[in-house]
C-alpha cells in the first residue's frame, strides 16, 4: 500500500480532488488491490453514515423544555384551558359544555370523511386539554402527592372525579368500537390520528385516576380533574354526535 | 385560534413529512410566543437534534444538550427570517451549540479515555453483534476531532466548507480528520 496514494482515497471517494490528482489515484488503484480494497471499505463507511437512523429519544425532553422558557410555556395551554373551562368549548368551534349536543343526522351507511375529519379534531381537542391538564396540572400534584411532609388540606370526597374518569372511560371505549366498525373506510392516517389520541386521552385520564388515589383528599386535584373531565366528555359527546353513533 | 386551527391541519397528516408551510407557520407561531407550536416544531426535530447530540457528544450528554438547543431556539426565534427551512435553521443552531460545548465534553471524556485507547478499542472487532450498533459504537469511540468532521460530513451532509468554519480550522484539516475518522471505522464494518 502506499501512503501517498491512501491519504488521498476519501477525497478521490468524495471527488474533492483536482483532475490531475483524481488521474493519478486512478492509475494507481489500476494496479494496486489493496488500495482498490481500501476504497472499498472508505466507500462503504461513508455509505453505512448516510443511511443511519436517527435513534428516538428515550426519554421525554419537552417538560424540562417547557420549565425553561419561562410563563409562555404554558401559555397556549393556558389559552386553551379558559377556553374550555371558562367560555366552553365553542370557543374553540365546538358545542358549549352544557348546551346539549347536536346529533347530525344518522348515516345509514356509517361515518363519512367530513364526520371522522370533525371527529378527529374534537378528539385531538379533547387530548390537547388533557395532557396539557396531566402535565402542567398532574405533574405538581403527584409530586405533591409523593411528599410525605405534605399537611393534606382535609377530606373531600373523591367518588365524583373517580366517577367521571369512569364515564370518560366507558364513552372512549364505545368510540374506540366504532372506529374499528369503520376502520376499512377510512383514511389510514385519519384512523391512526384518532387511535393516538384515544392513547393520550386514556393515559392521561388513568394518570389523574391513580393521583387520586394517592392523594384523594388534594382539592387542586379534583378541581382540574372534574373540570377538565366535564369539557371533555361534553367533546367526547359532541364527536360521538358528529359520528352519528 | 390560529394555533388550533394548524393543529387541526396536522391531523391527517404525516408527521414526518410536515410540508414546509406549516413548520413555517409553527416557525411564526413559535416566535410570537405560541409554545404549542414550538412544542409541534419540538415533536418534528427532537429526534434528529437528539441523534446529532448523541454523535457528537455521546450518549450522557446527549438529552440535555438536545433540551439546551431546544431553550436556544426558543430564545433565537425572533432571529429566524424563514430564509431557509426551520429545521435547517435549526439544526446550525445545534450545531453551533454543541459544538460551543465541545470543549468540556472533551476534557470530561479524556479523563476516561486516553487517545491511543480509542485507536484500540475502535480497530478491536466486535463479533456477532448488530452491525448498525457496532457502527454507532465505533463513532462514540473516535478521536473528538475526527468524530465531528465524520459526523457532520458523513452523515448529516455538510461540506468541509461549512465544517472548517463551524470548527475555525482549514479545509485541509477537516479533510485530514474525515479520512481518519473513515480508516479507523473500516474495522467495525469487517467485523
Amino acid at each position: 500500500m502506499s501512503d501517498r496514494f491512501t491519504e488521498l482515497l476519501s477525497d478521490y471517494l468524495d471527488h474533492d480532488l483536482p483532475h490531475g490528482e483524481a488521474e493519478a489515484v486512478e492509475r494507481h488503484l489500476a494496479g494496486c488491490a489493496e488500495c482498490r480494497d481500501t476504497l472499498a471499505a472508505l466507500d462503504s463507511v461513508k455509505t453505512r453514515a448516510a443511511a443511519l437512523v436517527d435513534p428516538p429519544v428515550p426519554t421525554d425532553l419537552w417538560a424540562g423544555i417547557a420549565s425553561r422558557i419561562g410563563p409562555a410555556g404554558s401559555s397556549s395551554a393556558s389559552f386553551i384551558r379558559r377556553a374550555l373551562a371558562v367560555r366552553g368549548p365553542a370557543a374553540m368551534g365546538y358545542a358549549g359544555p352544557t348546551a346539549p349536543a347536536r346529533r347530525l343526522p344518522v348515516r345509514a351507511r356509517g361515518w363519512g370523511v367530513p364526520q371522522w375529519a370533525a371527529a378527529a379534531a374534537a378528539f385531538a381537542v379533547v387530548a390537547l386539554g388533557l395532557s396539557w391538564f396531566a402535565q402542567d396540572r398532574l405533574r405538581p400534584v403527584l409530586r405533591q402527592a409523593a411528599d410525605p411532609t405534605r399537611v393534606s388540606p382535609g377530606p373531600i370526597e373523591a367518588s365524583t372525579a373517580s366517577f367521571d374518569a369512569t364515564r370518560i372511560e366507558t364513552e372512549i371505549g364505545q368510540l374506540q368500537q366504532a372506529l374499528a366498525r369503520g376502520h376499512d373506510k377510512l383514511d389510514p392516517k385519519t384512523v391512526q390520528v384518532l387511535e393516538e389520541n384515544l392513547r393520550i386521552i386514556q393515559k392521561a385520564t388513568e394518570d389523574a385516576r391513580q393521583a387520586l388515589r394517592k392523594d384523594p383528599a388534594n382539592r387542586d386535584l379534583q378541581d382540574y380533574f372534574t373540570a377538565s373531565v366535564q369539557s371533555k366528555l361534553n367533546l367526547v359527546r359532541r364527536a360521538a354526535a358528529l359520528a352519528g353513533v | 385560534m390560529s394555533a388550533t386551527l394548524t393543529w387541526q391541519a396536522t391531523l391527517t397528516l404525516d408527521q414526518s413529512a410536515l410540508p414546509e408551510s406549516l413548520e413555517t407557520s409553527d416557525a411564526a407561531l413559535a416566535a410570537r410566543g405560541d409554545a404549542q407550536a414550538f412544542r409541534r416544531l419540538y415533536e418534528e426535530n427532537v429526534d434528529r437534534v437528539y441523534a446529532l447530540a448523541r454523535r457528537m457528544v455521546g450518549f450522557d450528554h446527549a438529552p440535555e444538550l438536545t433540551q439546551d438547543v431546544f431553550v436556544r431556539a426558543w430564545q433565537k426565534l425572533h432571529t429566524f427570517r424563514g430564509e431557509a427551512r426551520f429545521s435547517t435553521w435549526l439544526h446550525r443552531l445545534a450545531v453551533n451549540l454543541i459544538l460551543s460545548k465541545r470543549a468540556s465534553f472533551a476534557t470530561e471524556r479524556a479523563r476516561f479515555l486516553g487517545d491511543d485507547e480509542v485507536l484500540e478499542r475502535i480497530e478491536t472487532r466486535p463479533g456477532g453483534r448488530e452491525h448498525s450498533v457496532d457502527f454507532e459504537k465505533g463513532i462514540a469511540r473516535l478521536p473528538q476531532g475526527a468524530r465531528m468532521v465524520f459526523v457532520l460530513h458523513d452523515v448529516e451532509g455538510y461540506r468541509h466548507e461549512e465544517i472548517a468554519r463551524f470548527l475555525g480550522v482549514t479545509t485541509g484539516t477537516t479533510k485530514a480528520q474525515l479520512h481518519r475518522a473513515r480508516m479507523l471505522l473500516r474495522g467495525v464494518l469487517d467485523a
